[in-house]
């Protein structure tokens, strides 16, 4: 897994590369990478000559505090070795009985020999267990020889006084309550059985520290008999270390390891406030880099006591490094002290800036000079990819006539001579291109030419076809409209001629019944003649034959003569109504007679009125058949009514429907719509036209016109017997026809949704055996 | 009264009226004349006239009716009244159908509308002659 991250690091980093050198300028991509490559080396170069500074000053520091500390070491050991040695030779003088402790007054003489010899020790005393004190002293800088004595002629204080050279008491100096037992350094020496060094302590009079060899002496019997003691000079070791050089601002400080102060180039080991003399502890000198400086070791170290050879630490102190040196002083054994040398870098750190300064501007130096070759080799280099740039960029905008020139004999050169050789071959193939161009486009003209014109056939095919489609329909119309008309011209004709038969027959009989007739019978022919306009109602046959079986019985309960024939007339003429007036007339012997005198004027009247009805009858089908055939296309849509063309349709399929086909029509007040009426009403024929047929002429047809969410809805509804649902998505398509080859074009259903889309409506189809529904949806706006 | 009838079967009652009209003047009161306006009619007709003791002879029908159409009410006829003259006065008729109607129901005459008065009475007479002979 970690291997498949890092593969995909590289991948995703490599890719940005590319994107970046992709988007930079051929210049800036080779100048950018050698400029890189010189400032990661000249980097690299300057960051190790600082880092070798920084080492070779930590080195120098290691030198210089290690030497001083070395010399600060033999000092020490110069000190401490010379009163050691001297008190060896006094116990070596007391084992040859050449030195009798027991005698003060010869120790005291034996001391001050000691004393006086120039580079032995400055200070030795001997303080026995009986509490007695012999002690010389010739410190430097003290011109005066001191002797502190305690003895039986003392008491309990111990006497100081001045000696001369010649061991005699010049002058008492002062006393002070004593007892050598019990101050530290006879302490110490009990302690330790054998020589050692004291602890530092205060003197009696507290007014200044004190460091002493001792020595312990016992009997042979092993019983202690005293201590013999020497100071050593500390004031000599802070003279010794405030000698010492180490740079212009470095410190050191000999401590114990408790961190009390032993000797320093800044502190002295006592400090002196107003009362009482007590020590200096390194934590508390006067010198803040110190303080500083213990505060490092004892971070690094946690306590002075645990360190246990000479190691070298770094500080920050106020913003500069300090280097720190710390060291166990061993040359004595029993002594354990610590010395610590303090250096800050600003010592170095001069030179080191200069180093560093140098190497930055030979960094600097370097950069530019990489900056500018690198500068000039790119541009040496892309100048020719330029020069083809910018030819190659005339080229794409259409001026070929290029020419690069680049004297070179390199890749470059040869490169140029391609581009010119290229651009020449171009030029060449650009002309012939355009040559051809030009061929094509004519090509193309002329394909549009034909497009063109195919188009055109297609529509005047498609036109073609759609009329095909409506004479297809129309010629089966033609057969049943032959009969429409027909019926009525029947019924004129027959009219015409029962009008002049009936015009014949009464104005033969009417004079000579006029003459015959009584006073009431006339009445009564009178009344008759003006009720036969009046009766408006036109009886069914099977209406006609009930009312001719009443009147029957009706004139025989009247006891009247000739009834079958008298009811056979009056029924035909639709009296249902016998009054008084007319029984006159009923009741003549020649009631046939003026009944059928009557019955022709009757005849006359409706025979006109078979005329007009059938007149209306044929110019209703000839208006439809009209309507329907009108070829020329309306150019613009008009405003016309829906149920108008339905019923137009319906006309011109009366007797095809009236065959069996109970028509339902339902009608809603719906507004006339912007349309091409002409094309609805072929939309409205073949749904029409095929809800017969699929019902076989037998069933039952709704017709539903209303609105519906701005739409003239139109639903024609057969009863037939439903189309299969796998010919429901196909019924639209053109040439799908389920008849027998001859009988449809398979274009009908396929016109009407065309016609329809036309319209910006819908046709939508629902359909299960016994109930078929087309849907019609026309906007009506 | 008259104890045949003629029968005029056509759903347009104004060719109804003026066929009636014509046979009546032409024929007088030899026969009885009836109408109906449909195949369904026509026998309730029949059969009222059969009750009064009436025989149809002669049957003049359209072709072209709601319901039972004239070429299948003619054959039916024919059926039960062999004898009766069929005479067919139509608009426009299929020609199978007439041709059906000459075989199976001894169709006497197919006459289209409009129609001669002449021509018309003729046909029946000529049929009612043959009846007769």
């Amino acid at each position: 897994m970690p291997h498949t991250l890092f593969s995909m690091i590289i991948s995703s980093l490599s890719q940005k590369i590319a994107k970046l050198a992709a988007k930079t300028r051929l210049q800036t991509l080779l100048t950018v990478p050698f400029v890189l490559q010189i400032v990661g080396a000249v980097g690299l170069v300057g960051y190790f000559s600082f880092q070798n500074g920084r080492r070779s000053v930590e080195n120098l520091v290691n030198q210089l505090i290690s030497q001083a500390e070395d010399g600060i070491e033999h000092r020490v050991e110069d000190l401490l070795a010379k009163p050691e040695a001297v008190q060896r030779q006094i116990l070596a003088a007391v084992k040859t009985k050449n030195l009798d402790l027991n005698n003060l007054s010869q120790l005291q003489c034996y001391f001050l020999q000691i004393v006086l010899e120039e580079d032995l020790t400055e200070h030795i005393a001997f303080g026995n267990s009986k509490g007695e004190l012999i002690s010389i002293d010739d410190k430097e800088g003290k011109d005066k020889i001191i002797l502190k004595i305690k003895d039986r002629s003392t008491g309990k204080y111990r006497q100081v006084y001045q000696i001369n050279p010649q061991c005699q008491r010049i002058k008492l100096l002062g006393k002070v309550l004593y007892d050598p037992r019990l101050r530290p350094w006879y302490k110490a020496a009990v302690a330790a059985k054998s020589h050692t060094w004291s602890p530092l302590f205060l003197s009696v009079s507290e007014s200044e520290l004190e460091f002493s060899s001792v020595i312990p002496i016992y009997s042979d019997t092993k019983e202690l008999i005293g201590v013999l003691n020497s100071e050593i000079d500390l004031e000599e070791l802070t003279q010794f270390l405030g000698n010492l050089e180490i740079g212009d601002s470095g410190e050191i400080s000999i401590v114990e390891r408790n961190g009390m102060v032993v000797a320093s180039t800044s502190d002295s080991p006592t400090i002196n406030p107003s009362r009482g003399t007590s020590r200096q502890h390194i934590d508390n000198s006067s010198n803040p880099l110190i303080r500083a400086a213990a505060e490092a070791i004892r971070q690094k170290f946690g306590s002075l006591s645990k360190i246990k050879e000479r190691s070298l630490i770094t500080f920050e102190y106020q913003g500069q490094r300090v280097f720190a040196q710390v060291k166990p002083l061993k040359s004595q054994d029993n002594l354990d002290w610590l010395v610590v040398g303090i250096i800050p870098e600003t010592e170095f750190i001069a030179e080191i800036n200069v180093n560093t300064y140098i190497t930055i501007l030979l960094c600097l130096l370097a950069l530019s000079l990489s900056i500018l070759i690198g500068l000039l080799t790119a541009r040496w280099v892309t100048q020719p990819l330029v020069r083809l740039n910018a030819a190659a960029k005339e080229i794409a905008i259409g001026n070929l006539n290029q020419n690069v020139v680049v004297n070179r004999q390199d890749e470059f050169g040869e490169l140029a001579q391609s581009f010119n050789t290229m651009a020449t071959k171009l030029q060449f193939a650009f002309e012939e291109l355009k040559a051809l161009n030009t061929t094509l486009a004519e090509r193309e003209q002329q394909l549009a030419d034909y497009n063109r014109t195919l188009e055109e056939r297609v529509r005047q095919r498609t036109q073609e076809l759609i009329k095909s489609e409506k004479l297809a329909v129309l010629g089966q119309l033609v057969a049943g409209v032959a009969h429409e008309i027909n019926t009525p011209l029947g019924a004129i004709q027959a009219a015409s001629e029962n009008i002049s038969a009936a015009f014949e027959r009464s104005m033969s009989r009417l004079p000579q019944l006029l003459l015959q007739m009584t006073p009431d019978e006339l009445k009564g022919f009178m009344v008759l003649l003006e009720t036969i306009p009046k009766t408006q109602e036109i009886l069914s046959s099977k209406e006609e034959r009930q009312l001719k079986r009443n009147l029957k019985q009706t004139l025989e309960s009247k006891n009247i003569e000739n009834t079958t024939i008298i009811a056979d007339t009056l029924s035909k003429m639709g009296l249902i109504t016998l009054t008084d007036e007319l029984m006159p007339i009923l009741q003549s012997k020649n009631n046939t007679s003026i009944l059928e005198t009557a019955y022709s004027l009757f005849v006359m009247h409706r025979s006109n009125q078979t005329t007009r009805l059938a007149v209306g009858r044929a110019a209703k089908i000839v208006f439809a058949l009209k309507n329907y055939a009108r070829q020329e296309q309306t150019a613009s849509k008009v405003k016309a009514s829906i149920a108008d063309g339905i019923e137009t349709v319906l006309t011109l399929y009366h007797n095809q429907l009236k065959r069996g086909v109970e028509v339902t029509k339902s009608y809603a007040d719906v507004p006339p719509i912007l349309c091409y009426p002409e094309e609805l009403t072929q939309v409205w024929t073949n749904l029409i036209h095929n809800a017969i047929q699929a019902m076989d002429y037998q069933g039952e047809l709704a017709i539903a016109v209303f609105v519906k969410e701005r739409h003239v809805v139109v639903e024609i509804t057969d009863s037939g017997c439903g189309i299969p649902l796998e010919h429901q998505e196909k019924i639209f398509e053109p040439f799908f026809t389920t008849k027998p080859p001859g009988e449809g074009t398979g274009l009908g259903l396929d016109i009407v949704r065309q016609i329809v889309n036309k319209h910006g409506g819908k046709i939508k189809l629902e359909s299960q055996p016994g109930r078929t529904k087309f849907i019609v949806l026309l906007p009506i706006d | 009264m008259s104890s045949q009838a003629i029968l005029c079967v056509d759903d347009e009652q104004i060719v109804l009226w003026n066929l009636r009209d014509q046979i009546t003047r032409n024929f007088g009161d030899r026969f009885v004349y009836e109408v109906a306006e449909s195949a369904d009619e026509a026998w309730e007709v029949i059969e009222d006239l059969a009750e009064d003791g009436v025989k149809i002879i002669a049957i003049v029908s359209d072709w072209l009716m709601p319901g039972t159409k004239g070429d299948e009410f003619l054959i039916q006829v024919h059926d039960r009244f062999p004898n009766v003259v069929t005479v067919m006065l139509t608009g426009q008729a299929d020609r199978e159908a007439i041709e059906r109607t000459y075989q199976f129901a001894n169709l006497h005459a197919y006459i289209a509308k409009p129609w001669d008065e002449t021509t018309l009475m003729d046909t029946i007479r000529s049929g009612l002659e043959k009846l007769n002979s």
